[in-house]
């Protein structure tokens, strides 16, 4: 797998040098790439890219590609790579085609970037926030943000007034959401009782409709936003065919909204979300970051995440699964606006994304930590 | 005292009015000279050259063209029509590439090339230095 990544990489900077130069000369077609490298240590449990040996393994990088062969009609596609702690990844972001019929009206169809709150659509690109990592509480952990959904959408930019404008996006179609890991008895051994394995989910939203409106009032710089999103959701367990879930019997709907007020020094953002009906999950973020001495950047941040299913809380005997919170520092510092070096640290409290190998061993031992300290320190590039 | 206080504030004001001049002073905005277009707002200039907005008022297609992101009218054209660095336009481009809404304007090194580029296209729409010789394209007047 290593070596497919490799091979890809090494094609991808030949497409790069070779294609950047040839973009230039064909108007209709920009190449553009984003990616990053980093280092994670935590003092105990395993979060997101770091373990408490600390890694050098994650690393990304995707390459972007926009073809405009009439005025009207736009293609868009982004492949991307990352090798990491859990698993290397290559897939294919977006593939979709857009016919602009005006301004206000722009039909979408494919593989298209979900635009459901402020950072789906950048998912990946560390030179437009100012952590390494994204908000924990709301994208990596919970998994409820897709990078992108199939199916038909519609977009558009109206501008009522010199100093008022909205956009908005609706979608139809399928979502994949994040696969993620359960341990759970997997069977029972007569002398040591029940035996505990990882099991494997990848659930999918289906008949997905939704969307976002944002709303760019007359302060420059300044965001307001709201999104939604309504579907049926199938699960797959460990590869196998996709099944309802007994637990999830009506159509789940997640709202969110979202703040943002960027200038040339400050950047501030907040997001809200909930999930309601038979799944009950709620959380958000807050980050602030400051420029300063022209290449230096402060940031601090606020994540935290509940769930309150009650079929999950009743499952579960660590009632710390249930819940994360997190506090984030980072200082960086921009080599220039495509190019970023940064020092991140955060504490974790709850089990929630920060965990040990094996929890439910951890926890009957009662070795089990809720706090975890993490330090990330990386690069984040694009062009 | 007050006498320094009113002085300096004084020169306060003169300094801004006179950086304020300098900065409308540095660059013209121009089109092919076939575009019924003579004026815009600095908003409407703006939105054009952000893709906010893809028509003229007349309805035809717009194509905007920047100097490259080093060059000093470029970093003037964009303090005073966007009220943003280049650096922020930059990242705005950056946000809109990598969610496939959109790629910036072309790019070019000089005047010239720039004065070349909105000569050719019925649509464009660029800046060039205040000092720059215009021949075969149209100035318009930016409205405040």
């Amino acid at each position: 797998m290593k070596n497919k990544i490799s091979l890809i990489l090494m094609v991808m900077v030949i497409m790069v040098v070779f294609g950047s130069t040839h973009a230039q000369t064909l108007d209709w077609l920009k190449i553009h790439g984003f990616g990053g490298w980093a280092y994670a240590k935590t003092n105990g449990n395993n979060f997101l890219i770091g373990n408490e040996d600390g890694n050098w393994r994650t690393s990304q990088f995707a390459l972007n590609l926009t073809a405009n062969p009439y005025s009207k009609l736009s293609i868009n596609t982004q492949l991307f790579l990352q090798s990491g702690l859990q698993q290397d990844d290559i897939e294919l972001d977006y593939v979709f085609g857009e016919w602009a019929f005006v301004d206000a009206f722009r039909l979408r169809i494919g593989k298209i970037k979900s635009p459901i709150g402020l950072y789906s659509e950048i998912y990946d690109v560390g030179t437009l926030r100012p952590f390494y990592m994204l908000p924990v509480g709301m994208y990596y952990g919970p998994g409820l943000f897709p990078k992108s959904y199939v199916g038909l959408g519609a977009t558009g930019n109206i501008v009522l007034n010199e100093k008022f404008e909205f956009q908005y996006d609706l979608l139809f179609g399928e979502m994949d959401f994040q696969t993620f890991k359960l341990e759970m008895p997997i069977g029972f051994n007569p002398i040591t009782g029940p035996v505990m394995g990882k099991v494997n989910f990848t659930p999918i939203g289906r008949e997905v409709i939704g969307g976002k409106i944002t709303v760019l009032p007359i302060i420059q710089g300044l965001k307001i936003g709201f999104s939604y999103l309504n579907m049926d959701i199938w699960t797959s367990r460990d590869g196998g065919p996709l099944q309802r879930d007994d637990t999830i019997q009506n159509r789940v709907y997640i709202t969110s909204g979202h703040f943002e007020y960027l200038t040339d020094f400050i950047s501030l953002r907040s997001e809200l979300y909930a999930i309601n009906e038979d799944v009950k999950t709620h959380g958000g973020y807050i980050e602030a970051a400051v420029m300063f001495l022209k290449n230096w950047q402060a940031g601090v941040s606020y994540d935290w995440y509940e769930n309150t299913t009650e079929s999950s809380v009743e499952r579960t005997m660590v009632k710390s699964l249930m819940d994360h919170s997190s506090i984030g520092l980072t200082l960086n510092y921009w080599v220039n606006p495509n190019l970023v070096l940064k020092a991140s640290y955060y504490r974790v409290d709850g089990n929630g994304f920060a965990q040990p190998d094996w929890i439910h061993e951890n926890y009957f031992a009662g070795t089990l930590e809720e706090k975890t300290n993490v330090f990330i320190a990386g690069t984040q590039f694009s062009f | 005292m007050k006498k320094i206080t009113l002085l300096t504030f004084c020169m306060i004001v003169i300094l801004a009015l006179i950086s304020g001049q300098s900065l409308a002073q540095s660059y013209k905005v121009i089109v092919n000279k076939d575009s019924s277009v003579s004026s815009l707002t600095k908003d409407q200039i703006s939105k054009l050259f952000l893709k906010k907005v893809t028509r003229f008022t007349d309805g035809t297609s717009a194509l905007p063209v920047d100097l490259v992101s080093d060059n000093s009218i470029r970093q003037a054209f964009s303090e005073d029509i966007h009220g943003q660095s280049v650096a922020s336009v930059r990242k705005y481009w950056q946000k809109q590439i990598f969610s496939g809404r959109g790629v910036p304007p072309a790019e070019k090194p000089t005047d010239r090339e720039v004065i070349a580029y909105v000569e050719a296209n019925p649509g464009a729409i660029g800046y060039v230095s205040a000092s720059a010789v215009t021949g075969d394209v149209k100035e318009i007047n930016i409205i405040d």
